[in-house]
């Protein structure tokens, strides 16, 4: 089921020219986990608006949408858009996802709130006035996953700025913060913990390699 | 009657009539906003110096079904959150109402000593929201009971 996802994410990369590749494959793992097994009737924010290729996927996968407009709409809405069906709020620069999952969270005390930020958001300033404010209302409806791939647009995040004492802090903020290790271009051997995946497009060739990797 | 008073009895009087209603401030509001917070306690926050993530919260709350009011200075609003406002609130077209104090030099901090910054450039680009500058009382309540994203300078 997940290579499936992952056949559907890479062809659809491919037909849409879609870049963030990496991005998206590092966060199938978190989102299957979510989308399959614990989500029910709870409110999902995807802030980490370069996967999106994975959100989509699974949104089509869900029935929200056709599965032949996934490339369609990853060509034309290539950041997490609510012109997508399924989404709820539409985000693009880093660190916007989170607060408004923060003000979702007070808003329906009763309602679980899941968030999906990424490593690099976590570098954000929001990420940190959002921890204030969930600690401070003790908001124990939210819980924040962090795809946690090690590799931001330009290289290794710790070599930039390192972030483990951070998100202990994060996951000590938060009432529910998971701090997940994830593989950047996780199922594709070429892509894995490379930096370039976070922006080439695949081609024919590699395309061919990476479903055949996968069984296909 | 400072314009800064008339926004807090107006806004007493929305948050009796509505539930939904509430208010965010970022610690600002001192011996104009504790009427309104000991009277209606649930409907207010005081989220702290978390401007950015405060206009992003209230976003949210609007997609958590609430009509939230943000209370600031108009520096802080507009040009300290504005990624915030113009991508949760305008492009998202979520109806939140941002409340500015004072004008763009509010506070002497842009140390702009020409006079030349105007918020209303700020947002006569941005899609959905709408601007009020109120003269009286009476301007004031249409501007708080428009419907839609709202930036409100009293």
């Amino acid at each position: 089921m997940i290579k499936e996802l992952r056949r559907e994410i890479l062809q659809a990369s491919f037909d849409a020219g879609a870049c963030h590749i990496g991005s998206a494959l590092s966060c199938l793992p978190i989102m299957y986990g979510l989308f399959y097994e614990v989500l029910k009737d709870d409110v999902f924010i995807f802030s980490k608006a370069s996967g999106v290729a994975t959100y989509y996927a699974i949104l089509a996968d869900k029935g929200y949408f056709p599965k032949d407009k996934l490339a369609y709409y990853l060509k034309n809405y290539p950041l997490a858009s609510k012109e997508v069906p399924g989404v709820l709020h539409s985000v693009g620069s880093l660190g916007h996802g989170l607060p408004v999952a923060v003000g979702l969270a007070y808003a329906n005390p009763n309602k679980r709130v899941f968030v999906l930020i990424s490593d690099g958001e976590v570098e954000e300033g929001t990420t940190y006035e959002s921890a204030l404010f969930a600690h401070q209302h003790n908001l124990k409806n939210l819980y924040v996953y962090v795809d946690n791939n090690g590799i931001q647009a330009c290289g290794k995040t710790n070599d930039i700025l390192n972030l483990d004492l951070a998100l202990n802090f994060f996951q000590k903020m938060f009432p529910n913060c998971y701090n997940i290790h994830t593989t950047k271009g996780d199922g594709v051997s070429f892509m894995e913990n490379t930096v370039e995946w976070h922006y080439k497009n695949i081609d024919e060739e590699l395309l061919k390699q990476a479903l055949e990797e996968n069984g296909f | 009657m400072d314009f800064r008073r008339q926004f807090f009895n107006q806004m007493c009087e929305l948050a009796e009539k509505d539930k939904d209603v509430i208010l965010l401030t970022g610690d600002l509001g001192y011996s104009f906003c504790e009427e309104y917070a000991h009277k209606f306690p649930k409907q207010f926050i005081n989220c702290g110096c978390i401007e950015q993530s405060m206009v992003g919260i209230a976003a949210g709350m609007v997609l958590g079904g609430k009509k939230p009011y943000v209370y600031s200075g108009t520096i802080f609003l507009l040009m300290r959150a504005y990624e915030q406002v113009r991508d949760d609130v305008a492009y998202n077209n979520l109806n939140v109402k941002l409340i500015g104090t004072g004008a763009s030099q509010f506070l002497g901090f842009t140390h702009n000593l020409q006079g030349n910054e105007n918020e209303q450039d700020l947002l006569k680009n941005l899609p959905n929201i709408k601007s009020f500058y109120p003269q009286n009382e009476e301007d004031l309540r249409l501007a708080l009971l428009s419907f839609g994203p709202a930036f409100i300078r009293i």
